[in-house]
């Protein structure tokens, strides 16, 4: 008894590990259209922060498997794929550092520190935000500091008594607080914002949103090319279905019932699916196999888990967006999910 | 066992935080800086050397089977005169503190000393028994508070240590930036010990 | 029977004993804890109204507390200016702030008393920045009136500047401030 060493890993317990390397590379690929726009939206900076958050990324994880003393698995391009999405979901005007630092936190603290590929409980990317918003707020969030992208404004509004917001930063910060208290604004700022509601339940507006003309971190400015990557995976069969739908269908429907300023099913539904990071955490990080649940009803419970505190956190938190904490939070539970949906073997009591 | 023996077990083989991982309560809740975690760490000592000593005179009188409750109220007698003490003369700590004072009561490394140690000793070894853990304590809850303070403010004990350019990781005066202080700082005593033992 | 006597006797002897020198304990220590308390708020409404030296408190028919300042170690003759106490609700906590008025109800100070906003965005309402001595924040309300009490990108004399990243708590200040000077307007006379 006394050598026998039985390893115990949480699921899937079914794997072959040639594939690894090949989703991971599909997933990179998928990423490519968006991270071109990124380039094109945001010019050489936004080139610059993404290269810097995959160098340091795949650096540490290299430096963690040689401390840890395990084969160096660089070449899975797990570390890529988590640069990517941690530089898509920084400000295009992020000091450098911040990739830098992210990167590594992603990797070091949010991935080996747990055990490597397949042991995280989070994300890296989005736990990696997480800490550099806990850590550095006002280069996170600070309002109207956004650059706006090539042929397109941060607010996609062109109008002048507007501050520069991004969307979801002037639903919450602006219009919120100034339905609350119509006495206390001047009347030509309450009819600009009434102005500004209008233009956003429009055609036009959808469309500049879901093109990329409208600002927000490097990765989730354009609908379009995130969707076209969406698409290769989904017909690789590399992501499933169910999570993105899951999770954008919820988010459509509380929207329309509970985000509008006049009440209930006012909601802008096409502002909340479209603007803000929705796109690019539903396909790409909630869908993260290591972190989401492994069966259907699982994930069903997963998306609409995501959707719901997402849209909690839009219409009723503290920040304006609420995607990368709800799937943060849904990660928590992901274990649980998975132990209450596992399927029942037949004849098993 | 020698007495130097009894006082030194505290400050490093059963350092309660790092050795026992005892008291995380109030280390993780505090130590947003140096002096809180001192502060912290000495009204710890002090309460630890108060019951220490009342259980330890009292070992033989108090019936086996309440001894629990028994040593709850000295403790919380022994907290409460803490807490109106540092009310009262040092206001400024007793502000940042605030509600981790009475939490005191329930740090386990107090009710754990006089359960282990002076309910089955003589007042002079529960004494220094009492002195080596809660310094430990105080050490363990400098270190993490300086740890975070500089990381998490970039000063220590209030006194800027940084470079103006370097932008404070705010995190680490965080809740969460607690436990992942404490957790790289544990793994570094842990190797420590282990280099230690290994000699 | 007996043995549940000897265990309760035994408690109660402990808790009797306890109760003893925690109350000799609390007479000791009351009246330093009363003046550290009394010197904590009479040093806040120092800041807010520097002119003053004594302090009167006051309460109107509907209990809103306000203090008259007085130069001087007198209280009587003509006050020299006004101080209350503002509640504002900031993004985490309730933010008191003492706020100091002239007799023309300019304001001569503000002193935030107590909050527990998120540290680096809201606590920047008390930041010292480096080789300064007040808090850049709260300073700027010096001299402001109920009419220019207000947010107002880049600050100045007419309005004032939020802090970057937490205008949730600036505002909670700031209109808390202003409501405290309209009731002290209504208040004197």
């Amino acid at each position: 008894m006394a050598d026998i060493k039985l390893k115990v890993s949480s699921s899937p317990h079914i794997y072959t590990t040639e594939s690894v390397p090949r989703i991971m590379i599909a997933v990179a690929l998928s990423l490519v259209p968006a991270t071109i726009g990124a380039v094109y939206f945001f010019g050489l900076r936004a080139a610059m922060l993404i290269v810097l958050a995959v160098a340091s990324a795949v650096g540490t994880e290299a430096l963690c498997q040689k401390i840890r003393g395990v084969p160096v698995r660089i070449s899975d391009f797990s570390a890529v794929v988590t640069g990517v999405l941690l530089a898509f979901n920084l400000p295009a005007n992020a000091p450098w550092w911040m990739a830098v630092l992210g990167g590594a936190f992603a990797i070091a603290v949010v991935k080996e520190l747990f055990g490597g590929l397949g042991f995280n409980i989070w994300n890296p990317a989005l736990a990696a935000r997480a800490f550099l918003l806990a850590s550095w707020p006002t280069s996170m969030i600070s309002s109207g500091d956004f650059p706006a992208p090539r042929a397109g404004t941060l607010s996609g509004l062109n109008l002048e008594s507007i501050s520069q917001a991004t969307p979801l930063q002037f639903v919450k910060n602006v219009i919120a607080p100034l339905l609350q208290n119509p006495s206390e604004a001047a009347p030509a700022q309450l009819e600009a914002t009434r102005t500004a509601l209008e233009r956003m339940q429009g055609l036009d507006y959808t469309l500049s949103l879901f093109w990329g003309k409208v600002g927000g971190v490097i990765g989730e400015t354009s609908v379009a090319l995130l969707l076209i990557g969406a698409l290769y995976l989904l017909v690789k069969g590399y992501i499933d279905w169910r999570v993105p739908a899951g999770y954008v269908g919820t988010v459509a429907l509380l929207a329309w019932v509970f985000a509008g300023p006049e009440g209930y099913f006012t909601g802008n539904v096409m502002l909340h699916v479209c603007s803000g990071g929705l796109i690019l955490g539903a396909f790409f990080m909630a869908t993260d196999m290591v972190t989401s649940p492994v069966t259907r009803k699982g994930k069903w419970i997963f998306a609409v888990g995501c959707g719901v505190l997402t849209l909690l956190i839009r219409v009723k938190g503290g920040y304006p967006e609420g995607v990368s904490y709800a799937i943060l939070l849904m990660n928590t539970v992901t274990p649980l999910i998975d132990s209450y949906t596992k399927p029942k073997i037949y004849g098993g009591s | 066992m020698s007495a130097w023996k009894v006082f030194a077990r505290g400050l490093w083989d059963e350092v309660p935080l790092f050795r026992l991982v005892l008291g995380l309560c109030p280390a993780l809740a505090v130590t947003t800086s140096l002096v809180n975690g001192m502060g912290m760490g000495l009204a710890t000592t002090f309460v630890l050397l108060g019951s220490n000593l009342v259980v330890s005179i009292f070992r033989k009188v108090i019936p086996g089977k309440i001894r629990i409750p028994a040593f709850i109220v000295i403790i919380a007698s022994f907290v409460t005169v803490v807490d109106l003490l540092m009310h009262g003369y040092t206001p400024d700590l007793h502000k940042a503190l605030g509600i981790f004072i009475p939490l005191i009561v329930v740090n386990c490394i107090i009710l754990g000393r006089s359960e282990a140690f002076a309910s089955k000793n003589g007042v002079g070894y529960s004494l220094l028994d009492a002195a080596g853990m809660g310094l430990g304590f105080t050490m363990a809850l400098m270190i993490l508070g300086g740890v975070r303070e500089i990381l998490g403010s970039g000063s220590l004990a209030g006194l800027p240590v940084t470079p103006e350019s370097f932008r404070p990781v705010l995190l680490f005066i965080l809740p969460p930036g607690g436990f992942i202080a404490y957790g790289l700082l544990l793994a570094a005593f842990n190797k420590l010990e282990r280099n230690r033992s290994a000699d | 029977m007996r043995d549940i006597i000897e265990l309760v006797g035994a408690l109660v002897l402990i808790t009797v004993i306890a109760a003893v020198v925690l109350s000799n304990v609390y007479l000791l220590t009351r009246d330093k804890i009363a003046e550290v308390e009394h010197q904590r708020e009479l040093n806040a409404m120092k800041t807010a109204l520097p002119a003053a030296t004594v302090f009167e408190q006051d309460t109107t028919g509907d209990g809103f507390v306000y203090y008259r300042g007085f130069a001087g170690e007198e209280k009587s003759g003509e006050p020299v200016g006004y101080v209350a106490l503002a509640l504002g609700k900031g993004y985490s906590s309730t933010i008191r702030t003492m706020v100091g008025v002239d007799p023309a109800l300019a304001i001569t100070g503000i002193k935030v008393a107590s909050q527990q906003e998120t540290p680096g965005l809201g606590t920047r309402i008390e930041q010292v920045r480096r080789g300064e001595e007040e808090p850049w924040f709260q300073s700027q309300f010096r001299g402001k009136t109920e009419k220019t009490v207000k947010l107002l990108r880049g600050g100045g004399p007419d309005g004032i500047e939020a802090i970057t990243g937490a205008t949730i708590s600036s505002r909670a200040v700031t209109k808390s401030v202003r409501e405290t000077v309209q009731r002290l307007d209504q208040v004197i006379d």
